[in-house]
């Protein structure tokens, strides 16, 4: 006994992968958009260079300017004296930018130099 | 024409999984940069409050004690915080307060001052015609503000000066009177010491002593315990806590104290203690042998025309200050006995007299020295007594005995 096969006609199956390619490119637009306007990684990256800095910083008890670049960000960490600046206080500013100098944040901070 | 749209449906299908999953990527984007933003903005409320701490421990002068007030951070409404000073006994209390929506971030800082003026000396002695005399092993190094009569090599109790030179500092000549005390620094405590409590107080009663552990944060109200008679024998007492006695306050050897401020006019405190404390008696203070007092601990007596007395048993170690003042002249002085072994780091402050037997390892002012012995008394003798400044830590940070705005450091964070 011969059994039937249902089958789909050359248009169908057409309509039917053009239907699909669509689905996939929205999802590859949707997934490329999520994955380029995810800043949290590259400021999370430029978070902990600022505590690395600073860090560091207070381990050679040298507060100075200082520009930091790498791939992914770039940080412009500045000192500014404050009105007591015979004392150990400074106004810490700091600018960090994407690798397409896009700003990621301003942060400004009073610290304690020693 | 009519098509069949078998292949369709399979088609539709994988277009709505590939839509949810789409939809799902971008809410979860969502989402996840939302958190951030919220964890950033408190990590900035967290960065304004240490700041704020910053600028107000050396900036001492904007903000008075007993003030609170909103500041803006950098001259920005966006990030204010609240701050606001007190004395904690001898130091201050600086606290900062900032909050997002309904997240909000407090620290409070004790905050003390680094040894400026007369501070930096090894030796304050004020001049009332009677020359300093040094016998024994006794060591002064430093420089001294001594009476314009000197310093010279005595002999007491069988024992004259062995060292080679007298005072290893440089020597001016000191006034009559000691400069004039910072009064606050008394007269906050008297209140508690007189029953008048802040109207942020929370009064509680003796009976909460009978809990094993007592801890109150310093970003609530402070709590003050309350009785004629107060023995702390055993437990944990630590934080935003002061103990109020209006006749004496026992501390056996095994309570544990941190933070907390003992007022009473009688305190004692038993042998083999070790904990953290600062305490104001206005009549009398005892420290019992082997009693160890860390940083920063503060004892001060503070009496009216009445002579009192704080004594610090033999091989007692404190670091902090210890003061006693008198605030009316009187024929009787307050009278500080430092005893043999005793090391006490940090501050020595009387207009009475003091009897150094043991050693301080940074500086003492004083009206005179009152030396004990069992055959007799001498005044302005020192024997086998040690006063060095030079092992007074850098760190070191003190109360503010002259009112000095500058020089101002954290000690520590209060919890």
């Amino acid at each position: 006994m011969i059994k039937k096969l249902k089958a789909s006609t050359f248009v169908e199956v057409l309509v039917a992968l053009v239907l699909v390619m669509l689905s996939f490119g929205l999802a590859i637009s949707v997934f490329t958009s999520v994955v380029s306007s995810n800043r949290s990684l590259v400021e999370m990256k430029a978070r902990a260079g600022v505590a690395e800095a600073l860090e560091q910083m207070y381990e050679d008890g040298a507060f100075l300017d200082e520009l930091i670049e790498n791939d992914d960000y770039s940080l412009d960490i500045k000192f500014s004296n404050t009105a007591e600046s015979e004392t150990n206080l400074q106004l810490l500013n700091i600018t960090a930018k994407n690798n397409k100098d896009q700003l990621l944040f301003e942060e400004q901070r009073y610290i304690l130099t020693k | 024409m009519k098509l069949k749209g078998g292949a369709m449906y399979y088609a539709l299908m994988m277009a709505i999984i590939i839509g949810i999953m789409s939809a799902s990527l971008m809410l979860y984007n969502y989402l996840n940069n939302k958190q951030l933003i919220i964890l950033q903005k408190q990590k900035q409320v967290v960065d304004n409050v240490l700041s704020a701490i910053n600028l107000y421990t050396v900036n001492g002068t904007d903000l008075k004690t007993g003030e609170s007030k909103v500041i803006n951070l950098f001259d920005d409404e966006q990030q204010q915080v609240q701050v606001s000073k007190k004395m904690w006994g001898g130091f201050e209390k600086l606290t900062a307060t900032a909050n997002y929506n309904s997240f909000t971030f407090s620290k409070t800082a004790l905050i003390g001052h680094y040894l400026s003026n007369m501070g930096n000396k090894a030796l304050y002695l004020a001049d009332l015609n009677k020359p300093l005399s040094l016998c024994g092993k006794t060591e002064i190094v430093g420089d001294a503000e001594l009476p314009a009569s000197g310093v010279q090599r005595a002999y007491i109790e069988g024992q004259s000066f062995v060292g080679t030179k007298l005072v290893n500092g440089i020597i001016t000549n000191s006034s009559k009177s000691l400069p004039e005390i910072n009064t606050h620094l008394i007269d906050e405590n008297l209140k508690y010491l007189q029953g008048q409590y802040s109207a942020e107080d929370s009064v509680v009663s003796i009976d909460i002593l009978e809990k094993d552990t007592i801890v109150q944060p310093f970003n609530e109200k402070t709590m003050v315990i309350n009785a004629p008679q107060i023995n702390l024998l055993k437990g944990i007492i630590k934080g935003n806590i002061r103990v109020v006695a209006s006749d004496i306050i026992f501390v056996g050897r095994d309570a544990q104290l941190k933070d907390v401020i003992l007022y009473a006019p009688t305190i004692i405190i038993e042998h083999g203690f070790d904990g953290a404390l600062q305490a104001f008696a206005s009549d009398s203070m005892v420290i019992e042998n082997d009693v160890m007092l860390k940083y920063p601990s503060f004892l001060a007596l503070a009496t009216n025309d009445q002579a009192g007395h704080l004594i610090i048993n033999q091989n007692s170690e404190i670091a902090g200050a210890v003061i006693a003042v008198q605030q009316q002249n009187s024929k009787n002085n307050n009278y500080i006995s430092i005893e043999r072994g005793v090391e006490l780091t940090g501050q020595l402050y009387t207009n009475g007299a003091v009897d150094l037997k043991g050693s301080v390892y940074g500086n003492v002012i004083c009206k005179k020295f009152m030396l004990k012995t069992p055959s007799s008394v001498y005044e302005n003798h020192l024997l086998n007594a040690v006063i060095d400044i030079t092992k007074l830590p850098e760190t070191f940070a003190g109360i503010d005995l002259w009112l000095n705005d500058q020089n101002r450091k954290m000690v520590k964070w209060l919890e």
